[in-house]
């Protein structure tokens, strides 16, 4: 899109005050950019305002009708980039009627 | 499938556009005189319904959200309905008792960090607003909420996320986000300039140095898009083939578009706040937004895909040390220029 590809002169970049790499050296850039997505990858990407989903401690408060559809929910999140943990402790022993649910979320990938 | 993956199906909600500030770079003019705001009861309904349809996150955002009275309400019935939830938020009207209402029912928070102190408050349009933000941590701490910082990046200000990291991990923060400045709303009144392509590359380096330096103590989330990612794998950016009608039919929402956005006006849309109304989803007053789904599936969803895929086609050819660029906003732009008609007139919301 034009709005992506405009140039900007290296005067006005924050980058001219960081990398002795110039902006005209397009083949050093791309071979410094092979070498950090050894490093790092974006695997995802989010929108403005809203934090990436991926380092979640949750406590939730659920009766013992809504535990199962709740853990199922949580379960579904589970894949290969992400772990979800979920321990249940009843309340009302010997007849429970509600349980905490402490949920830990992590973005497996980092 | 979308550009946050097919695990976390999240919702933007932007319940008002009320803020105690009124910051240079607001994608959504935010500010003290918005007056405008949606009804808990409204959204909780909404998010019955978007529970069943697949989704299973929720960020609150705005407007500042802690200016939104019903905000504990919503977080306890979203996790109620087994969503996790982030906030969103400027930091300045954070309180012990905010906090203790808030803390049962957050997953995380993310706070607007602009730069150094004073890029901070130039860009907030406040003086102090940083000593008065980072005053506030200590409750955040205490209060045991989780909680990350969200860093906007500019043409020119990729020289202070040193700084800026190093002080999230000083402070606790578990998050670094850093997301590229879209030049609408004020940022657009302001004539701020977002990164090009070429920054984009060079914030790359920069993110990925910072990641080395602070693994294991600090995640730093780099929000573009990569175009080497998009063409292994289309479907990140909706631009896959298109699955056949009796499939999308009687697929769940989320497994068609995430993310979700409420804006403020009551129209959910996809992928983010102001995006096209023609290809509006549902609107919060005009009836179930079950029934208003599976309408869109049929007679929108495929429009969405055919903007999504123009949009890919637009943006794929890069040379090669340009492989980053905001998709965000070029689909957003592409789906302003591309106008369908709009689903129908809604009454007006609570104010």
């Amino acid at each position: 899109m034009a709005t992506t590809r405009k140039t900007a002169s290296s005067a006005s970049r924050g980058s001219a005050k960081l990398f002795t790499l110039k902006p005209h050296d397009h083949a050093g850039i791309a071979k410094a950019l092979g070498m950090a997505r050894s490093d790092y990858e974006v695997k995802w990407w989010w929108k403005y305002g809203q934090p990436a989903i991926d380092l979640i401690q949750a406590q939730l408060e659920v009766n013992t009708k809504q535990l199962g559809p709740v853990v199922s929910q949580l379960m579904r999140l589970n894949g290969p980039a992400m772990q979800v943990t979920a321990y249940c402790f009843p309340y009302g022993i010997p007849v429970p009627e509600w349980y905490r649910v402490e949920v830990d979320i992590r973005n497996a990938g980092r | 499938m979308g550009p946050t993956g097919d695990v976390v199906n999240v919702i933007q909600i932007h319940p008002t556009l009320r803020c105690n500030l009124r910051c240079r770079h607001c994608y959504s003019t935010s500010g003290p005189e918005q007056k405008g705001e949606l009804s808990v009861e409204v959204l909780e309904r909404f998010l019955a319904d978007a529970a069943d349809e697949g989704y299973n996150a929720i960020g609150l955002s705005g407007g500042e959200p802690l200016t939104w009275k019903p905000l504990p309400r919503l977080l306890a019935s979203a996790r109620a309905l087994g969503f996790a939830t982030s906030v969103t938020s400027n930091g300045l009207l954070l309180s012990a008792s905010r906090l203790a209402q808030l803390a049962p029912h957050l997953g995380l928070l993310a706070i607007s960090l602009d730069g150094v102190p004073e890029s901070h408050d130039r860009m907030r349009n406040r003086a102090h607003a940083f000593e008065q933000m980072r005053a506030k941590l200590d409750l955040v701490r205490a209060a045991g909420v989780p909680f990350g910082f969200i860093f906007t990046l500019t043409l020119d200000n990729l020289p202070e996320l040193d700084w800026v990291t190093g002080f999230a991990c000083a402070e606790g923060a578990r998050l670094l986000q850093i997301h590229p400045l879209e030049q609408v709303g004020r940022a657009r009144d302001y004539e701020l300039q977002p990164p090009d392509d070429l920054e984009l590359s060079y914030g790359f380096l920069e993110v990925a140095r910072l990641q080395r330096q602070y693994q294991g103590q600090l995640t730093l989330q780099y929000d573009v898009a990569d175009r080497q990612l998009i063409a292994r794998e289309p479907c990140r950016a909706f631009a896959g083939p298109a699955p056949a009608a009796d499939v999308a039919g009687g697929s769940p929402l989320a497994a068609l578009v995430s993310p979700l956005v409420v804006q403020e006006d009551g129209w959910v849309v996809p992928v983010q706040h102001g995006f096209g109304a023609g290809y509006a989803i549902a609107h919060l007053d005009l009836g179930s937004f079950r029934e208003q789904a599976a309408r869109w599936k049929r007679e929108r969803y495929p429009r969405f895909l055919d903007l999504a895929g123009q949009v890919w086609a637009d943006i794929s050819e890069a040379p090669e040390h340009l492989p980053f660029t905001n998709w965000y906003a070029a689909i957003t732009t592409a789906s302003a220029r591309r106008p369908v008609r709009p689903l129908g007139t809604p009454v007006r919301l609570t104010a």
